[in-house]
């Protein structure tokens, strides 16, 4: 039952111009940014030589060019989560979903899982790119699968995050721009934490850095995993499904769109 | 309230404290191939082993990269010894402050632990625990420069003497006296370093003998000649070649560690110096450091 509304999702974002658009040009941007950084560790290469475990070219690009991609994405994942309910209410078709067989848990996760696939399509590009070098130098496996790994576990957590905010509201630029508030909030809660931190800042800050995503994001990209920070990503990603499913239980008990 | 609302909360408490935990009870992977996150245990060793708080002060402009490289390491450190503090000065925008902390137009981190300080211009795992070891060694260490001879002294500051030597291993916590051996011809063994300074005048025999007993018992001596000098004698090395290596001496297996020189090649390579040992026949050993005088600055 499942399957068959994560294909339906799936089938409905590819089948959208809108959506190969924007892929093609993110992919464009992938490739632009990818070989300005291949550039700039050209440039830094000898001087990172003489570093005593310097990092290699895979630690290089795990961090100047995967790394900011995890922002990137949280843009994105909204942007494509954004229809998935809203759209429904907007054209009516939600009722036709109430009245199925489907449960709301079902629907919630089928949608999820169908969104998430094709932007895990859009994640393998920039994570190809880096594997591509493998043809001509030797890359450090562990750091790209560590880096990919904290790719794919942001997506993950923006898109369920998009998710929510489609279902509150009938409009999907409200929930783009709801998601993308949030979102943004939890990033700038980093840069807060940390440079309050730098001078040592008179408000206690330092609290609200176990919500910030870039401080829980960067270990990934530098090959440095921790358990902690994948707890992180996979909590948020439940949170907003489980927010999902119960607002969708509400409107099914007679709440309104 | 609906039981919607409170399943809302109730959702969101236990997200809450799934994270909390997750976040407190975190275990990390380092899964680099050189293995970049993960310090040695030798350095961990150092960590733990240092007394007391560590303070580190870092003047330096907030470079993004730098500052998180440095915040990383530091991090590390904190699992061996978790009462680390780090703090930023940034000089252009705390000009006085960096002044009062006395740094060099460079980046520069200070070490700080009770009394003493290190300064250390070029950051890495091995400079930190080296300046980590030099905080931590014992401060009340004992380095006796013998006097009375027209050896360099440690303490009169003339262009011929040594007090910048004496500055520089105080800065490194080590403490450095002046002892006569006439007024005290009994060298005890709980001095470290005994420093022949470059002896203008040869010693009496007693002296000679206090040196040589005080050798016999284990104790370490830095002789540093300027030039090959006929003024003082001793008995030649079996392997001159040999005599820095750690371990080797010419001792019987449990009658000396055989790290005295070995030691001694350390402090002075620490200096940027050199120390060489040779026979000089009908003279004795004759050991040979280098010590630059002030860093020579790039041609511009």
């Amino acid at each position: 039952m499942i399957s068959t509304v994560i294909r339906h999702e799936s089938a409905m974002l590819l089948r959208s111009a809108q959506i190969w658009l924007i892929a093609a040009l993110i992919a464009a941007l992938f490739g632009y940014l990818f070989l300005t950084q291949v550039q700039a560790w050209l440039n830094v290469q000898t001087a990172l030589a003489l570093e005593d475990k310097a990092p290699g070219l895979t630690g290089f690009l795990a961090a100047r060019f995967l790394a900011p991609l995890a922002m990137l994405f949280s843009i994105i994942a909204p942007l494509f989560a954004m229809r998935a309910f809203s759209n429904e209410y907007r054209l009516a078709s939600f009722p036709l979903w109430q009245s199925s067989p489907i449960s709301s848990t079902a629907l919630v996760i089928g949608k999820y899982t169908g969104i998430l696939l094709v932007l895990l399509l859009l994640v393998l590009i920039p994570v190809g790119m880096v594997f591509a070098m493998g043809l001509f130098v030797p890359i450090d496996l562990g750091t790209l699968a560590s880096a990919t790994l904290g790719l794919i576990l942001s997506t993950a957590a923006f898109t369920a995050t998009g998710l929510y905010f489609s279902s509150l509201t009938r409009h999907a630029m409200i929930a783009v721009l709801a998601s993308l508030a949030l979102l943004l909030l939890l990033w700038l809660i980093g840069s807060a934490a940390s440079s309050a931190q730098r001078v040592g800042g008179a408000l206690p800050l330092d609290a609200l850095r176990g919500f910030s995503i870039g401080e829980r994001v960067a270990g990934f990209f530098q090959g440095f995993i921790a358990t902690g920070d994948i707890v992180f990503f996979s909590v948020m990603t439940a949170l907003f499904l489980a927010l999902t499913v119960v607002r969708l239980d509400a409107l099914r008990d007679g709440g309104t769109e | 309230m609906s039981g919607g609302r409170r399943l809302t909360l109730l959702i969101v408490g236990i997200a809450l404290l799934a994270g909390w935990l997750g976040l407190r009870f975190s275990t990390s992977f380092d899964l680099t191939a050189n293995e970049r996150h993960s310090l040695s245990s030798a350095s961990l060793q150092a960590a733990a082993a240092l007394d007391g708080p560590l303070d580190l002060i870092a003047v330096m402009r907030p470079e993004r990269t730098q500052v998180d490289a440095l915040t990383a390491l530091v991090e590390r450190f904190r699992i061996a010894k978790p009462d680390i503090t780090l703090t930023f000065v940034n000089p252009d925008t705390d000009p006085a402050r960096a002044r009062s902390l006395g740094t060099t137009a460079g980046a520069e981190l200070i070490l700080r632990n009770a009394t003493r300080e290190q300064r250390l211009q070029n950051l890495s795992e091995r400079t930190l625990v080296g300046a980590m070891r030099r905080l931590g060694r014992e401060s009340d260490r004992d380095i006796v420069f013998i006097t009375g001879h027209d050896e360099r002294s440690p303490s009169l500051q003339t262009d011929d003497d040594w007090s910048d030597l004496a500055a520089r291993l105080a800065s490194s916590g080590l403490a450095s006296r002046e002892v006569s051996l006439v007024a005290e011809p009994h060298l005890a063994e709980s001095i470290d370093v005994v420093v022949l300074a470059a002896p203008r005048r040869p010693y009496f025999p007693g002296e000679i003998a206090s040196l040589m007993n005080y050798i016999r018992a284990g104790g370490n001596l830095l002789w540093l000649a300027e030039t090959p000098s006929k003024s003082a004698t001793g008995p030649g090395l079996e392997a001159p070649d040999r005599v820095f290596d750690p371990f080797y001496s010419t001792k019987g297996v449990g009658e000396g560690l055989g790290l005295g020189l070995s030691i001694s090649y350390g402090i002075v390579a620490g200096f940027g110096g050199t120390i060489r040992a040779d026979n000089a026949p009908g003279v004795g050993a004759v050991f040979t450091v280098l010590l630059r005088a002030a860093e020579r600055r790039a041609a511009a």
